[in-house]
């Protein structure tokens, strides 16, 4: 198991060297000097060709890729800012902590809320309970993040002052936005983990943990909740990735300074440090993930863990062979 | 009370779907005593594995409904037990072994643990020694104990089955619903399983009913016989009752499709058509769209079961009127019929012959 | 079945009982918006009472929230060409500061200052300015302050505008409360472009400009000090009760919460249910709800300085030609234009300057009369349909809608406009190259010093954005003649006579002068932006002022 996560993490780096060369490669090729930009209005000719030799311009364009790589991997330099003339790994490491605590939390409000409903659905299937929470979930899974966040905020802020609007401090200022966020994966994971525990429920071995005389909290949380669980980590997985990627709309409509709203200030400005870093950083996370729901498979299916025990011991198996050829 | 183990008593199960009632189970009354075995037998869709649902108070509702009827273990009725009470006594009197050993066991648990669970609930030991007993269990149905710790997805579909019966066995059951336990296996492993449930039955003392639609392992392990079809009786009686003196047309047409060792024939003798569908039941007797001897009276009336000998009975109009029913095939049963005369009786002739070939095995 | 309808049902009534919530409260609407004028207009709806949770009583006195949309800048003046003027403001003194009333300059800090000559200013501080760390004020920081301009090199205003200083003959005297500033030649904006806030020299010798401890705690000699912070999001300034000037400048609120928005539905939602006090910078839209719900506060207006130009490149081959300019200067409906651009916050204007500057002079203005611009086309030679032009702007409201207007407008005199939009960063690229034909500009270089001079210079001779440079000797020459003097009447009659100019030659053609709106709850007074310190936001009088800890405080 610790091979195959090393294995996996070894294969993460090719993918986001392929992410740094692509958002180079686009930044290159989209109009906009940012030497000019960083001037801003009034500049002389000679200031202009000072600049773009400070920032690195002048320079062939592998050789200021070959740069920016270097840089991030000897010590995580990911370049100084046009926009705000500071370092872009200080502006992700000041802002990453509120996405994640978005996110993390908003993960964990669906993870609970989505499973809860959803489990609760499918046992009490087709009862009114079960007809409201799936509608809901269609109707929910449908709505516009943006638009539910901005009903959100006029029946929870401008009707019943609860809550704030926009902005950050204590909790009070998380809960509109954790909420607006994990809205749409909840409706998704409600309806993922009801219709993967129906199908557990109609398995045989439900039957035969009920002919035990298993009481049936634990026929459903035992056997059949850890038996729908895979479907549920993969809905899980993909949306926490949207939660990384997409905070953006979240963020922007709560003012919320996240690393989505940096990127969004990063890409109007045409602050080329700060995207290649903002989603070099986001791409990081997505392969973190999808490592961890890869692991989290692992851990909730054996036949699914022995694949990746089996897949390491078959290479070693060919090696074997390959060293038995030799001699 | 009644000194029977188990008493099922006019029991109706019906299943309220979107497209109709299907009715699976219609009125059957079954007895089983301590130590002893019925068989219940039928083709697919006849309702034996509700019958075995129902004993364990298993059916699924909805859509599943217990219309009437009372099922009764060692005088109490399952049907109005508590869930607390239907926790123990589900596992502990009464086990089950399902159909589909490929399906019954929970894949992401280990075969210990999961026969372990079911001595934990029902017996008070620590999960230690829960698991120490589920690994002397497995050792029982001759799968080495340091296997326990595998998943099932790395056992075949036989030590799956041995795992299943470990498992049912595992808290020495009064009495054990085995659903077709040899169907998914293959002809070499069905025999030993079958002789491993035989052995383990005696040494436990279990009382069995053996649901299967497979005659030859009626023959060897039943001490009583209950023919299912369209979720009623049709006949009803100890082995040799069944085998010997059959009455039933539907028994006989079940016997006549076997093929026989001795009889060199190009085809066998199939009931012609097909189970009628539950949901619509024919009128009559619901054999009779298939029955040979249907006549008017079957088409209009519902047959009732009838002694046709001590402890022997049969759901058919025409039993107990003098008639032979006997024949060797369709048109030597209308000539028969249309003259009253004696015919051999095939369920005889397959007994005699299988255990002959058996023993030729040998 | 009948269950599936119940459920829906249910959900359908959840929807309609969100929707009910927001039937409620839309009363009358109140009178004109569009009443301001001037500096500082208060157009107001003030109702008597409380309603809709503002003003909560339940804050506790002194203790302010503001809401702004945009984005936290450093505290450090001279490093970012986007001023952060609300926070600079609150954390530093300025060294010379406009009086919007009165249209003086004034100083805060300077005992005395003169022209000894036309190239010579010397300045006298005054005793006692200390710092938020204890030190004294000194002209050595007076003077770092402004080199540092020089020094960050980056492309600030101000980097160009002391290129004109001699530093090498500037002086401080002595006793560091005097320094002469010489020079290289007379250089009429000197004073208005010194309103430089003044940085301690050894603390910010001590930190990069990209320390983030110019978010979270500069060194500033202003009324306020800044004790908490999350970076984009708010900013908490507390009142120096040690404050050097609070004698002659008293400060209501003792802690003043900033808080920034990147959408401004939520912050009028904030502003709505009582957790923001005053919303600064807030668009058309919201003004008049405010305005109209009538028991919202106070909405006050004052005026940005600058005027919205429709610049014409004269580089193009049709509008090189005046008689086309003049022509499409009287086909463009300016108050239509103003009113879809800015609504109330817009008013149509007669000049380059705004009102509110010195050297302001209305004209007449272009008459609306396609008719005549039709005529005019005609007789200048040119067939309808035969010229094509192309609106560039940037992609940010109102730009695209203005262009749209105008391409419209245009047509109705046979002239084609093709508009094209791109993001800010491209638009500014394409600016400086040269490229588009009818751009729309803003002079808001003036603000908040009101000098022609950076207003005009936008479009002098070879100014960066090429597309809108004009190169006319007589133009740029009136442009010389105000620069090259500190005798303040000659300067004035220099850039009247370059407004006076560009009106005749239709180069620049003039559409309406903005304002900023701020709104405020009746927790609050006044809130005085047109004095000294524009934009900051601590000239706000407090219903229920917080005392000064010492005995000082009035």
């Amino acid at each position: 198991m610790t091979k195959y996560v090393v294995k996996r993490l070894l294969i993460m780096i090719p993918t986001l060297l392929g992410v740094l060369l692509i958002i180079f490669a686009i930044n290159k090729m989209i109009p906009g000097d940012p030497a000019k930009l960083a001037l801003g209005s009034n500049f002389t000719q000679e200031a202009y060709e000072a600049k773009r030799a400070q920032m690195g311009l002048d320079k062939n364009v592998v050789i200021q890729f070959f740069d920016y790589v270097k840089g991030v991997v000897t010590h995580f330099d990911l370049g100084t800012s046009y926009d705000t003339k500071r370092p872009v790994s200080g502006m992700i490491l000041s802002r990453i902590g509120i996405t994640l605590k978005l996110g993390i939390w908003s993960c964990i409000v669906t993870i609970v809320i989505g499973v809860a409903i959803g489990i609760l659905s499918a046992v009490k299937k087709y009862s009114v309970i079960d007809y409201v929470m799936t509608t809901l979930a269609i109707i929910f899974s449908a709505a516009p993040g943006f638009w539910v966040a901005l009903m959100s905020m006029m029946v929870f802020c401008l009707k019943l002052g609860w809550f704030p609007a926009g902005g950050m401090g204590g909790w009070r200022y998380m809960v509109l936005p954790v909420l607006c966020m994990a809205l749409s994966p909840i409706s998704l994971v409600v309806r993922m983990t009801r219709t993967s525990m129906l199908d557990v429920i109609n398995q045989d071995y439900i039957r035969t943990a009920r002919a035990k005389g298993v009481a049936e909290r634990n026929v459903i949380f035992k056997h059949a909740f850890r038996n729908a669980l895979i479907p549920i980590i993969t809905v899980i997985g993909a949306q926490l990735t949207m939660v990384v990627g997409g905070s953006f709309i979240i963020e922007s409509v709560f003012s919320i300074p996240g690393i989505g709203m940096l990127l969004l200030t990063a890409i109007n400005t045409r602050d080329y440090p700060a995207i290649q870093g903002t989603v070099l950083v986001l791409s990081f996370f997505v392969c973190i993930i999808n490592l961890l729901t890869d692991i989290a498979y692992a851990y909730a299916d054996p036949r699914i863990k022995s694949q990746y025990v089996g897949g390491k011991s078959r290479g070693l198996k060919r090696k074997g062979e390959k060293q038995d050829a030799k001699a | 009370m009644s000194e029977h183990l188990l008493e099922i008593n006019d029991l109706d199960v019906q299943f309220h779907t979107m497209d109709g009632t299907v009715h699976a189970v219609n009125g059957i009354s079954l007895e089983i005593d301590p130590g002893e075995t019925l068989g219940l037998v039928g083709e697919t869709g006849a309702g034996k594995t509700t019958t075995a649902l129902s004993i364990l108070n298993l059916i699924q509702s909805p859509p599943g409904k217990i219309e009437h009827g009372e099922i009764l273990f060692e005088g109490r009725n399952v049907l109005e037990m508590s869930e607390a009470e239907l926790h123990a006594y589900r596992g502990s009197d009464v086990a089950m072994i399902f159909q589909d050993p490929m399906t019954a066991l929970n894949p992401i648990y280990t075969v210990e643990y999961q026969i372990a669970e079911v001595i934990q609930i029902h017996e008070k030991v620590s999960k230690e020694e829960a698991i120490e007993k589920a690994r002397e269990m497995l050792e029982f149905v001759g799968i080495p104990a340091e296997r326990g710790c595998e998943y099932p997805h790395q056992f075949s579909g036989g030590m799956k089955q041995r795992v299943v019966i470990a498992m049912a066995l595992a808290c020495s059951p009064k009495l054990l619903l085995a659903d077709e336990p040899t169907t998914a296996l293959d002809v070499t492993i069905q025999a030993q399983v079958l002789d491993m449930m035989n052995d383990l039955k005696k040494k436990f003392n279990s009382a069995m009913l053996l649901i299967t639609h497979d005659l030859g392992v009626v023959a060897e392990t039943c001490d009583k016989v209950a023919i299912m079809y369209a979720g009623k009786i049709m006949e009803y009686g100890s082995l040799e009752d069944i085998f010997d003196h059959t009455a039933h047309p539907y028994t006989e047409g079940l016997f006549n499709s076997i093929p026989s060792l001795d009889e060199d024939v190009e085809r066998l003798k199939p009931i012609r058509g097909l189970m009628p569908d539950p949901s619509h039941l024919p009128e009559g007797c619901a054999f009779n769209p298939r029955c040979p001897y249907a006549d008017k009276l079957c088409q209009s009336a519902e047959a009732e079961l009838q002694e046709v000998g001590p402890g022997h009975y049969c759901r058919c109009h025409h039993v107990n009127k003098g008639v032979p029913m006997y024949f060797p095939d369709e048109k030597g049963n209308e000539l028969a019929y249309q003259h009253g005369l004696p015919v051999s009786n095939p369920g005889n002739d397959f007994l005699e012959k299988g255990q002959k070939g058996e023993k030729a095995d040998e | 079945m009948k269950k599936q309808l119940i459920a829906i049902g249910l959900c359908v009534m959840m929807t309609l009982s969100l929707a009910a919530c927001d039937g409620s409260g839309g009363s009358s609407a109140s009178g004109s918006g569009s009443g301001a004028s001037g500096d500082s207009v208060t157009a107001s709806g003030t109702a008597a009472g409380t309603s809709d949770g503002l003003g909560k009583s339940t804050e506790e006195d002194g203790v302010v929230t503001i809401g702004y949309v945009g984005s936290d800048d450093a505290c450090y003046p001279s490093a970012d060409s986007n001023n952060d003027f609300i926070k600079q403001a609150m954390v530093y003194d300025k060294l010379f500061e406009v009086d919007d009333t009165t249209g003086e300059y004034t100083s805060r800090i300077l005992k005395s200052w003169d022209w000894t000559d036309d190239k010579t200013l010397v300045m006298t501080l005054k005793d006692g300015i200390t710092f938020s760390d204890g030190h004294e004020m000194t002209m050595d920081d007076v003077l770092f302050s402004l080199k540092n301009y020089i020094d960050q090199g980056q492309a600030t205003d101000k980097y160009q505008y002391f290129q004109n200083i001699d530093f090498n003959k500037t002086t401080v005297s002595d006793d560091g409360k005097t320094l002469t500033l010489v020079y290289k030649q007379p250089y009429g904006p000197a004073e208005r472009t010194l309103n430089v806030a003044i940085m301690e020299k050894d603390f910010t010798e001590q930190h990069e400009a990209s320390d983030s401890i110019w978010y979270t705690a500069p060194v500033g000699s202003g009324p306020y000090e800044i004790t908490d912070n999350s970076e984009d999001s708010y900013v908490t300034f507390t009142r120096r009760d040690d404050y050097w000037d609070k004698d002659d400048y008293t400060y209501d609120a003792k802690q003043i919460t900033l808080r920034f928005y990147s959408d401004e539905t939520a912050m009028y939602m904030d502003y709505q249910s009582g957790n923001l006090d005053a919303i600064y910078g807030i668009g058309d839209t919201t003004v008049s709800q405010i305005e109209n719900k009538g028991n919202q506060g106070t909405v006050q207006y004052v005026s940005n300085n600058d005027v919205s130009l429709l610049m014409l490149n004269e580089d193009n081959q049709y509008l090189s030609d005046p008689k086309v300019r003049q022509a499409i200067a009287e086909a463009v409906d300016m108050s239509y234009i103003t009113d879809i651009a800015y609504g109330s916050l817009g008013k149509t204007a007669y000049s380059h300057f705004a009102s509110t500057f010195d050297c302001y002079t209305k004209h007449d203005g272009y008459t609306y009369d396609p008719d005549d611009a039709k005529k005019i086309l005609k007789d200048a030679g040119y067939s309808d349909g035969e010229i094509t032009l192309t609106w560039l702007s940037p992609d940010v409201s109102p730009q695209p809608d203005v262009g749209e207007a105008i391409q419209a407008q245009l047509t109705e005199i046979g002239i084609t406009v093709n508009v094209e939009t791109y993001d800010l960063a491209t638009t500014l690229g394409m600016y400086i190259d040269g490229e588009g034909d009818i751009m729309m500009m803003t002079t808001n270089g003036g603000n908040p010093t009101k000098e022609p001079y950076v207003c005009l210079s936008a479009f002098a001779s070879r100014a960066p954005f090429t597309c809108m440079s004009i190169e006319d000797e007589t133009y740029n020459g009136y442009l010389q003649d105000g620069m090259n003097t500190v005798d303040e009447s000659q300067r004035w009659e220099a850039y009247e006579k370059a407004d006076q100019w560009l009106y005749d030659n239709y180069n620049a053609i003039p559409i309406c002068e903005t304002l900023s709106a701020i709104a405020y709850n009746d927790r609050i007074t006044s809130f005085d932006q047109s004095a000294v310190g524009k934009g900051c936001i601590g000239n706000l009088k407090l219903a229920k002022p917080a005392a000064y800890f010492t005995e000082s405080g009035t």
